[in-house]
């Protein structure tokens, strides 16, 4: 039924979107959970430099990001040079590639839900965890990650939708490779162009609908626990 | 005991107490320090250096805000707490009974009053099995009998030997009925420190507290009958008394004092066992008619005791108003206050002392003057 809706390519297209976008989002979390907790508990004066390069991703044009990518994952960039003698096989234009500028771009989306929480964590839980004996590790497992659950659905949320609607950059580094790079917003620019507009109706609209329930989702889970947290 | 704690430009203070004391009370104004001291002592101030004798020992602190982790239910609470218990940390059911708060154990955290939360909090840092509890101001929203009774409850684990406890409270009360020696900071320094009573005087004369307590020390007599010849105002021995009403001997007279504002110094379980209580200076009366001493049937007043009159002192605060408002408003309260003064008595046949608060005109109408020998009566603490 959904390949009859956008037909089998698109639906492809879909598949390794969602693929990507899971991946990433995955590997964010994975990234972005110890950075932001060090971050937030790191006082110094680079501190403010940190962050701007961290955050630069959400101001920056998405292809000047894509290009200093490509010109990084490129067999004549280290980046790339370094991949293609670990692993045989090019970093631009692959799945992987595209893998690891996804994760670039949408860092500070996982990074800035993560790092706020814990900077407003009151520290006076983990002194409590101190004197029960808990070591940092346990004290940061057993406390300090369900006490930031909000933080860490809305950075899994929005790293998730940042990824799945990314285009600038995916276009410079992964190209236009059905089943390989393409994906939805590629996929969707292409049937504009060769001017298929029922095609791309269909696939807009439900980029517009997955997006909606995804913020809608986002804002009632993080209202419903600060409700809970501030009664 | 030699505890000394510096934190650059917060505190530096150095307490000396006696090896025997357990149940240390800190009193001081606020912003004195009191708080970061104790974060200090618990090892949850970076960049203090702390020295104590505790070393090898387990710390627990519980702040006034309880900071119950409010992803998990007073169970799970418990539950943390008890991951890294010591061998001979209690259970949680004595904790909870101790702390009167058995109804609780299955409630969620965002469901409990602040004074609640406070009492959970407690629990937990005893079923975790510290050698020494730091307590910030930690029953501050507790109702005063419950708080008496987790006082009782913490104290009777000191004198056991189980606990040390130190206490930072506004309430001088609590301090003087429970405390083995007080230590008063200001400024981050500690001013005084030492026993109890010693220190609670000089804290009444800095404070210009104007209804200081005084602490009187007796021996509760389990049985009835025992020893009530030795008692001027026996007599009241014949009436029922209600269960929660304690009878002490102090000086050689029978007082009667409420249950829960009794704090025992010892583990004494015999038919006279060491007790303490505090009467608060506006609650004590004088009569000038000594020779109706045992027979003032016709006051609902129950206690008595025969002092001397050693000081009186007009009651006043000071301010530290700057404005014209306020200062108008300081004037108006010297007015009121100095309406009262405070008398200082000795109980004949202690060494003990009772403060008394009473009108200028009583002091008047009643020629009292030092040196005069009265009787103290005051209602049940």
């Amino acid at each position: 039924m959904l390949a009859e809706f956008f037909g089998a390519s698109t639906l492809e297209a879909i598949l390794l979107t969602l693929k990507l976008a899971f991946i990433t989002s995955t590997l964010l979390l994975l990234i972005a959970l110890p950075l932001a907790w060090f971050l937030a508990n790191w006082q110094s004066n680079a501190k403010p430099l940190v962050m701007s390069v961290l955050a630069l991703p959400l101001v920056l044009p998405p292809t000047v990001l894509g290009f200093y990518l490509l010109v990084a994952f490129s067999p004549q960039g280290a980046l790339g040079q370094g991949w293609q003698s670990l692993t045989g096989s090019s970093l631009a234009f692959s799945f992987e590639g595209l893998v690891l500028g996804s994760v670039i771009y949408s860092l500070p989306f996982a990074l800035q839900p993560l790092y706020s929480g814990f900077s407003q964590l009151d520290g006076r839980y983990l002194d409590v965890a101190k004197t029960l004996g808990f070591s940092a590790t346990e004290a940061f497992m057993k406390i300090v990650l369900p006490l930031s659950k909000a933080p860490i659905v809305v950075a899994l949320g929005l790293s998730f939708a940042h990824t799945i609607g990314e285009f600038g950059v995916v276009l410079m580094i992964g190209g236009n490779i059905p089943g390989e790079t393409q994906v939805l917003s590629i996929a969707l620019y292409e049937q504009v162009e060769a001017l298929e507009y029922d095609s791309a109706h269909n696939l807009a609209l439900a980029l517009l609908i997955f997006s909606f329930v995804m913020l809608a989702a986002l804002y009632r889970f993080n209202g419903i626990s600060r409700s809970v947290q501030g009664r | 005991m030699q505890i000394s704690a510096q934190l650059q430009n917060r505190i530096h203070a150095h307490i000396s107490l006696k090896p025997q004391s357990r149940f240390i009370g800190v009193a001081g104004p606020s912003g004195a320090g009191k708080s970061t001291l104790f974060r200090a002592l618990a090892g949850v101030e970076k960049n203090a250096k702390v020295v104590t004798p505790w070393a090898a020992q387990k710390i627990g602190i519980v702040f006034q805000q309880p900071m119950l982790f409010p992803h998990t239910d007073v169970r799970g609470n418990l539950a943390l707490a008890q991951r890294h218990a010591s061998a001979n940390a209690m259970s949680i059911e004595a904790c909870l009974r101790g702390c009167c708060c058995e109804h609780l154990i299955d409630k969620s955290i965002h469901s409990l009053s602040g004074g609640e939360a406070q009492r959970i909090a407690i629990v937990r840092a005893l079923v975790n099995g510290p050698d020494v509890l730091l307590l910030d101001e930690s029953l501050s929203a507790i109702d005063t009998f419950t708080r008496r009774k987790i006082y009782q409850f913490l104290n009777n684990l000191c004198v056991s030997g189980q606990l040390t406890c130190f206490v930072v409270s506004h309430d001088l009360d609590d301090l003087a009925l429970f405390s083995d020696e007080l230590v008063y900071i200001d400024q981050g320094r500690v001013e005084l420190c030492g026993p109890t009573r010693d220190v609670l005087a000089q804290v009444f004369d800095k404070e210009a507290v104007m209804t200081p307590s005084s602490v009187l020390e007796g021996v509760k007599f389990a049985s009835r009958g025992n020893a009530s010849e030795q008692l001027t105002n026996a007599s009241l021995s014949e009436y029922p008394m209600g269960s929660s009403i304690e009878r002490v001997r102090v000086a050689g007279y029978e007082i009667f004092v409420s249950e829960e504002s009794l704090s025992y110094s010892s583990q004494n379980d015999g038919d006279e066992v060491p007790v303490r209580f505090a009467v608060k200076a506006c609650d004590v009366s004088i009569d000038t008619n000594i020779a109706d001493f045992g027979s003032a049937s016709t006051i609902s007043i129950l206690n008595a005791l025969p002092c001397t009159i050693s000081s009186i002192e007009p009651v006043m605060r000071s301010t530290n108003a700057s404005d014209g408002a306020a200062n108008q408003a300081h004037n108006n309260l010297r007015t009121a206050y100095s309406a009262k003064v405070l008398l200082k008595l000795n109980v004949i046949g202690s060494r003990q002392t009772l403060y008394a608060r009473i009108s200028c005109i009583s002091l008047t109408r009643l020629n009292l003057d030092v040196g005069m020998q009265v009787i103290a009566r005051f209602k049940l603490p």
